[in-house]
């Protein structure tokens, strides 16, 4: 077989651009920590990639959507809880308001309580939470409950539909609920109403309307009670679910490291090894080119 | 004495056809990096005796023969072709390759934006500032998608420019080509071989670079001139004649169509640079932008009827969220036209977040930003990042695909190049023997000359006794 200079020089150059475009590509792994940069790198992993960064996205998303309703629970949990307290406060009032031996400054002492009570139970369903009210339904920024100058409470005014946010895919949790649920539920009159039959009642010693008051009461701590059920039940959706989301993107995080980033070790290996072998391609193309029959000619 | 005389004669000739020897090796050893040339050999042949008693009258030079093999040449343009077409492909994909931008800096990016900012309006539905991002998030989108489809539009324009200079290449190879037919033509049937060989190592460098532009057959004729075909069998070069091929815009993307004396040829070049930019152009691209526009036309198509169902807070029934500045046809043209409505664009407070006409409500913010999870594409199989990642997955696998190929065949015809320098290459060490070969046989016949002539001085020297 016959040799030519040109064809040592071809794969010469062959091998040396072998070796350096395996370096460079080495290098840049090793640069960058990335195995895939461009589609073509592989384009099975760079499609996966872009999947998971989706959903990265989207869990990143969910995350802040569910600690915002957390925050906004939270405030619903302590307004409800107010709430309770308040109704139950209501209640010992209309006892000590009880029984014909309370005298006129005794039953006017609790008619007093009664109405501090109503005022801070409004209060407590007038909530608002970054400028929407958290009772106030899908309405927003509507009052639920306004007071007029002589003390009676309007009816209530937003919306009864309530909001839920996506926390998840698929799953959803109330973050703004309808008061009117609580206040007045399937009874004729409403909480304030009642209270307002109460303060009447108290000052005249009507004892027949302070005990169907107490009833009305009843009725309202247990409704209110129930909403803050479900409103722990949806706080504790929202923590699993932040656990459960963090789990998500941690793992949605070591697929795509697995998918994309560059072994170092290995890519700091094979960059000495390509150095080695460039090394060599250069050592053979020099010594290559010394050797010549030319040289021999005298 | 005549005989002696004859004698002198024969070591001339010897002595001038190892000179040629010299000459031709000297030819050779200059022209070891001269791309295209073929190795010389010269040809020497016993002159015959004239008479009984003769040995014979030395050395003829029968003429200079260079060594080709026609085989491997023709096998060698075929390569060039494929590897020219794969290097086409893989070099204008790569571009575009390259516009699509990394993962999470691209579409897929502005899609999840777009869709998280839907998110936190529904989170606080009536917060002008969550409004505002929506609109930003939408406008950054179908800028992307703009851009995408712009950047596919101006790849087929390059890759058209690019077709229309190698045409223009093609033509300025084929008359070269035909000049040097010509010209062997002129030669005549006593033409000198050294000449001949010269034009035909000239006009294989033309013919190498005229397999790397496109597919073409070539015919050697028994009188030496080669005629060439294009596009299937399309005469290009036929002697000293050409035929012009020629290109011309048509259609409304203004892409040109390639005709050889007359005939439209585009879809019959399938090889060569021309080949793979055809592809480009015509198959990958178009292919690429289609799917683009159908991503464009689903997501407005998605986002629009939810929009349209919902409320914006001042109790507006909601309208389209995307139009298109022009009309697509089908889906062609969506990515490029996709735009904000310039209602919703104007206002904010036209983006319809809620399900019922109740201010705060956020049904509707939530449905738009579920979208992303809706399959509305191929149909019902796959969501709108699932199809941005497999377009990204095609063009990076047909990238990969062309730059293995080009990989593959650039190894072939290293080897190729190989074989034809095995038979037509210059080896300096081969030279070098030649040298030594043909200085020592000229030294042998240098003193043959001089005992000859030591020889007829004794002859003379007696007479003269």
């Amino acid at each position: 077989m016959r040799v030519t200079f040109s064809s040592m020089y071809r794969e010469a150059m062959s091998g040396l651009e072998g070796a350096i475009e395996r370096r460079l590509d080495l290098q840049r792994q090793v640069s960058t920590g990335k195995r895939v940069e461009r589609a073509s790198d592989d384009p099975s992993a760079m499609a996966r990639v872009i999947v998971e960064r989706g959903q990265q996205a989207a869990l990143d998303q969910y995350t802040q959507t569910a600690d915002s309703a957390a925050a906004r629970l939270n405030v619903a949990d302590t307004a409800l809880s107010d709430a309770v307290k308040h109704i139950s406060a209501a209640q010992v009032a209309l006892v000590s308001a009880r029984g014909s031996q309370k005298t006129a400054a005794e039953r006017e002492a609790a008619a007093l309580n009664l109405e501090a009570l109503r005022d801070a139970l409004l209060a407590d369903v007038n909530t608002v939470h970054r400028g929407t009210y958290v009772f106030g339904g899908a309405s927003g920024t509507v009052q639920p409950y306004t007071k007029n100058g002589v003390g009676v409470v309007s009816a209530y005014q937003a919306a009864t539909t309530e909001v839920s946010v996506d926390i998840e895919r698929g799953i959803e949790v109330a973050v703004s609920f309808n008061a009117e649920s609580f206040i007045k539920g399937t009874d004729a009159d409403d909480l304030f109403t009642v209270l307002n039959q109460a303060i009447t009642a108290a000052r005249a010693g009507d004892q027949a309307t302070l005990s169907t008051a107490n009833l009305a009461l009843d009725r309202a701590l247990d409704r209110a009670t129930g909403m803050q059920s479900r409103i722990g039940a949806g706080q504790r959706t929202v923590e699993d679910d932040l656990a459960r989301l963090s789990a998500a993107m941690r793992g949605s995080e070591a697929r795509v490291a697995a998918l994309e980033d560059a072994n170092l070790a290995e890519a700091v290996s094979g960059m000495q090894q390509a150095d080695q072998a460039y090394q060599a391609a250069l050592a053979a193309v020099g010594a290559t080119s010394r050797l010549s029959l030319m040289d021999y000619l005298k | 004495m005549s005989d002696l005389f004859r004698s002198l004669t024969s070591a001339t000739r010897a002595m001038d056809a190892q000179r040629f020897g010299l000459d031709v090796t000297g030819h050779n050893i200059a022209n070891v990096n001269t791309p295209g040339y073929t190795r010389r050999v010269a040809d020497f042949a016993a002159a015959p005796p004239e008479h009984q008693w003769s040995a014979g009258r030395g050395v003829d030079v029968v003429g200079i023969h260079a060594q080709r093999d026609r085989l491997i040449d023709r096998r060698l343009e075929q390569e060039i072709t494929a590897e020219a077409r794969e290097g086409a492909i893989a070099s204008s994909l790569g571009v575009v390759e390259a516009r699509l931008g990394a993962s999470g800096r691209s579409i897929d990016a502005r899609l999840t934006d777009f869709f998280n900012s839907f998110a936190r309006l529904a989170d606080d539905p009536l917060s002008a500032v969550a409004r505002q991002e929506v609109l930003l998030q939408a406008n950054a989108l179908t800028a992307a998608f703009r851009s995408t489809a712009e950047g596919f539009a101006e790849a087929r324009r390059s890759a058209d420019l690019r077709i229309v200079g190698a045409v223009d290449e093609i033509n300025e190879l084929a008359r070269g080509i035909a000049a040097i037919n010509d010209s062997i033509a002129a030669l005549g049937s006593g033409r000198p071989e050294g000449a001949l060989h010269h034009l035909r190592d000239q006009r294989s460098v033309l013919v190498r670079q005229l397999t790397e532009l496109a597919d073409v057959g070539i015919l050697e004729r028994e009188d030496g001139l080669i005629d060439i075909s294009l596009a299937g069998g399309r005469a290009l070069v036929v002697g000293d004649n050409t035929y012009a091929v020629s290109t011309a815009p048509t259609g409304p993307n203004g892409l040109s169509v390639i005709s050889l004396n007359g005939a439209d040829v585009t879809g019959d070049i399938t090889g060569g640079e021309i080949g793979g930019l055809l592809v480009v152009r015509d198959v990958h691209l178009p292919t690429y932008q289609q799917r683009l526009d159908e991503q464009a036309f689903a997501l407005a198509g998605a986002v629009n009827t939810v929009h349209a169902a919902g409320f914006d807070p001042a109790g507006n029934t909601g309208q389209d969220f995307f139009a298109f500045s022009a009309p697509p046809v089908g889906v062609a043209g969506a990515a490029a036209a996709l735009t904000v409505d310039a209602v919703v664009a104007a206002d904010g407070n036209r983006i319809a977040a809620a399900g019922i006409n109740v201010a705060a409500d956020n049904q509707a913010a939530r449905a738009l930003s579920a979208v992303r999870d809706t399959r509305v594409l191929d149909g019902g199989r796959a969501t709108l990042t699932d199809s941005w990642s497999q377009l990204v997955y095609r063009i990076g696998r047909d990238v990969q695909a062309a730059s293995h190929e080009q990989g593959i065949r650039r190894e072939v015809v290293n080897s190729v190049e190989t074989l034809r320098d095995q038979v037509s290459g210059v080896s300096l060490d081969e030279e070098a023997t030649q040298l030594m070969k043909f200085q020592r046989a000229y030294e042998a016949n240098a003193r043959f000359f001089r005992v000859i002539d030591q020889t007829l001085d004794l002859l003379f020297a007696t007479l003269v006794r």
